[in-house]
């Protein structure tokens, strides 16, 4: 049905109520008058004037008496006579006044609900350009809806599902780009691991060599022969850190108390940083049951942690976990009293070798791996300002529904 | 008004009243003793309110326009059954006349000119324009049923103060008040030509 046919419908259905109520009320309101004013009454009022003259006239001594009610029964009679002229007017303005009210009360409702149907057509028409939007892939769609009917539950469905696929973008996006760095490394790792064997093979032959020719040169070429084999060892490492990053394995997820792990986590590696303060802190009291590779989320933690010691330096600090439930998803806020993140890496602080140490104090390459852990669990890693000033990192989890109950 | 348009439409079948310049040079109007004989007005005049006539003149001739008017308030005495007039001059003055029944009411009424205006100077001719309305009560027998309805109306309202229906209807209550007002019943207009009283 369209706005002009509910229009004329509600029109029509105004006229006939009005319509109706003014019948019935012209009806009572004859009716009430009426019997005030009736023939009837009037034959008696002038009736009982008579009997009253007569009544005076035999009783001489109560004249006053009846003269008096006799006054009254004639300001009566004038009274009603007033009325019965006036019947038709009374009774106009009565259905005038009660027509008025009866109106106006349709007449809002009737705005009423016109303006609620055009409100709702413009919701309407905000709703399907919204989802024309998410179908075209935009994710910044904001529609606004307050109201929790069907059409306010719709749009803040179309919201979810654009930040929902706007994020899996994002996501994706980070993957390929992590995916690519990836290969380069094991490229390089794999470039680099035969020559640098050969090489740490061919420094002990040579130092052997020579050991066995110039006797007399030992500590010197045990000296330089140290040298060359740290070295070796340095890249060695460095390769090793190269193959880790591209080799990060698949998770094997295991239903686990997020809470108890943190406490554990913070127990068993407090000596690993004797200047630190490892804390923990819930939101809740309900357990934050969630599905993840430990051994995975300890390599995050350790990392986090050790970024926020090596921020806070030779200074005694605190790195504080805080857990909360938001929505469906679990929060692990790691928090540390250091200087915060540098503005100028903040944009890519997840992508492969940032890092805000100098040459050959770290790759920049934890932060990426604990980011993709995160992801292959269906989580995510992000930077937030912490509230003291230092670096807040946050660990979301997808939360573990509980297992349904079993009837014993 | 559905009355006053009848008794309108049927002002050509009520005898013309008669329109005189006094000797004194005021206009004067005599009605006519039919009128005192229609239904309406019979009803009217016993009913013990009183019917109040009002007469408005507009005189016009060589010496020019001159408006008018006067008014007749009649009111039956049930108790003593004597009709009590009031007539209200254009000078200001007022008269009570008192009549022992409706055939002295008739009398006085067909045989007495009701000075119109005040004496002025008019040309030989003088055309006039007579409306007479009739209205059913007076101001102060309006006044008094107003009050009446007041007090009837009002009865039902509790005096703590706590609601009742009839409180809920006050404004229907002042409505039906405000409503009693006095509308004529019946119209009269006639156009005559005036004649001139005889000099002694």
């Amino acid at each position: 049905m369209n706005s002009r046919a509910a229009a004329a419908i509600l029109a029509l259905l105004s006229t006939l109520s009005l319509l109706a109520f003014a019948y019935m009320l012209r009806q009572l309101s004859f009716v009430s008058i009426g019997l005030a004013a009736h023939n009837e009454v009037e034959q008696q009022l002038r009736q009982s004037l008579d009997d009253q003259k007569k009544l005076a006239r035999l009783d001489p001594g109560a004249g006053p008496r009846y003269r008096e009610r006799f006054d009254s029964v004639v300001t009566l009679l004038g009274h009603l006579r007033v009325v019965e002229l006036n019947r038709r007017d009374v009774t106009r303005q009565v259905e005038q006044l009660l027509l008025g009210v009866v109106g106006l009360i349709l007449a809002c409702g009737s705005a009423l609900y016109l303006l609620e149907r055009r409100a709702r057509e413009q919701r309407l028409v905000r709703l399907e350009t919204a989802v024309a939007a998410l179908s075209r892939g935009e994710s910044e769609i904001v529609l606004g809806e307050r109201r929790s009917d069907v059409i306010g539950r719709i749009a803040a469905a179309v919201e979810r599902s654009a930040r929902a696929a706007a994020q899996d973008r994002r996501r994706l996006r980070y993957l390929e780009h992590l995916s690519a760095w990836q290969e380069a490394a094991r490229r390089h790792a794999h470039e680099m691991r035969t020559p640098l064997t050969a090489a740490r093979m061919d420094v002990e032959r040579f130092t052997a060599t020579v050991q066995q020719q110039l006797p007399g040169l030992t500590p010197e070429i045990d000296a330089a022969k140290t040298s060359l084999l740290e070295e070796l060892d340095r890249l060695r490492e460095f390769t090793r850190s190269f193959t880790s990053f591209a080799t990060i394995p698949k998770p094997r997820p295991r239903p686990m108390d997020l809470q108890r792990f943190v406490t554990e986590f913070c127990e068993t590696f407090a000596p690993a940083w004797p200047k630190l303060k490892l804390a923990v802190s819930h939101r809740s009291h309900e357990p934050y049951a969630v599905s993840a590779d430990g051994e995975m989320l300890r390599q995050v933690l350790v990392n986090l942690t050790n970024n926020s010691a090596l921020a806070i330096g030779d200074r005694e600090g605190t790195v504080t976990f805080t857990l909360s439930h938001t929505g469906e998803l679990i929060t692990l806020d790691v928090t540390d009293t250091g200087p915060g993140i540098l503005p100028e890496i903040r944009n890519r602080l997840f992508e492969p070798y940032t890092t805000s140490r100098g040459i050959g104090e770290g790759m920049g390459l934890g932060l990426a791996i604990s980011k993709k852990i995160l992801l292959d669990h269906g989580g995510d890693l992000d930077s937030a300002d912490g509230d003291a000033g230092g670096a807040t990192f946050r660990l979301t989890l997808p939360a573990l529904a509980p297992a349904p109950e079993t009837a014993p | 008004m559905l009355l006053a348009l009848l008794a309108f439409g049927a002002g050509g079948s009520v005898p013309r009243p008669k329109a005189t310049v006094a000797r004194n040079g005021a206009l004067t109007v005599t009605l006519p003793a039919a009128l005192l004989q229609s239904r309406e007005i019979r009803q009217q005049l016993t009913s013990g309110l009183t019917t109040v006539f009002v007469l408005t003149v507009t005189a016009s001739g060589d010496g020019g326009t001159a408006k008018g008017g006067a008014r007749i308030d009649v009111r039956l005495d049930l108790w003593e059954e004597k009709y009590l007039v009031t007539v209200l001059e254009p000078t200001g003055q007022e008269r009570k006349l008192t009549f022992a029944g409706e055939a002295a009411l008739a009398k006085w009424w067909s045989e007495t000119p009701v000075p119109v205006t005040a004496p002025r100077k008019y040309g030989q001719t003088v055309d006039v324009e007579v409306k007479l309305k009739m209205l059913p009560f007076s101001s102060q027998e309006q006044s008094d049923t107003q009050r009446w309805l007041s007090r009837t109306l009002s009865r039902g309202r509790a005096p703590s103060g706590e609601f009742t229906p009839a409180q809920s209807a006050e404004i229907l209550r002042i409505i039906v008040e405000t409503s009693v007002r006095r509308r004529p019943l019946l119209e009269y207009h006639w156009s005559v030509r005036a004649i001139r009283e005889a000099a002694r």
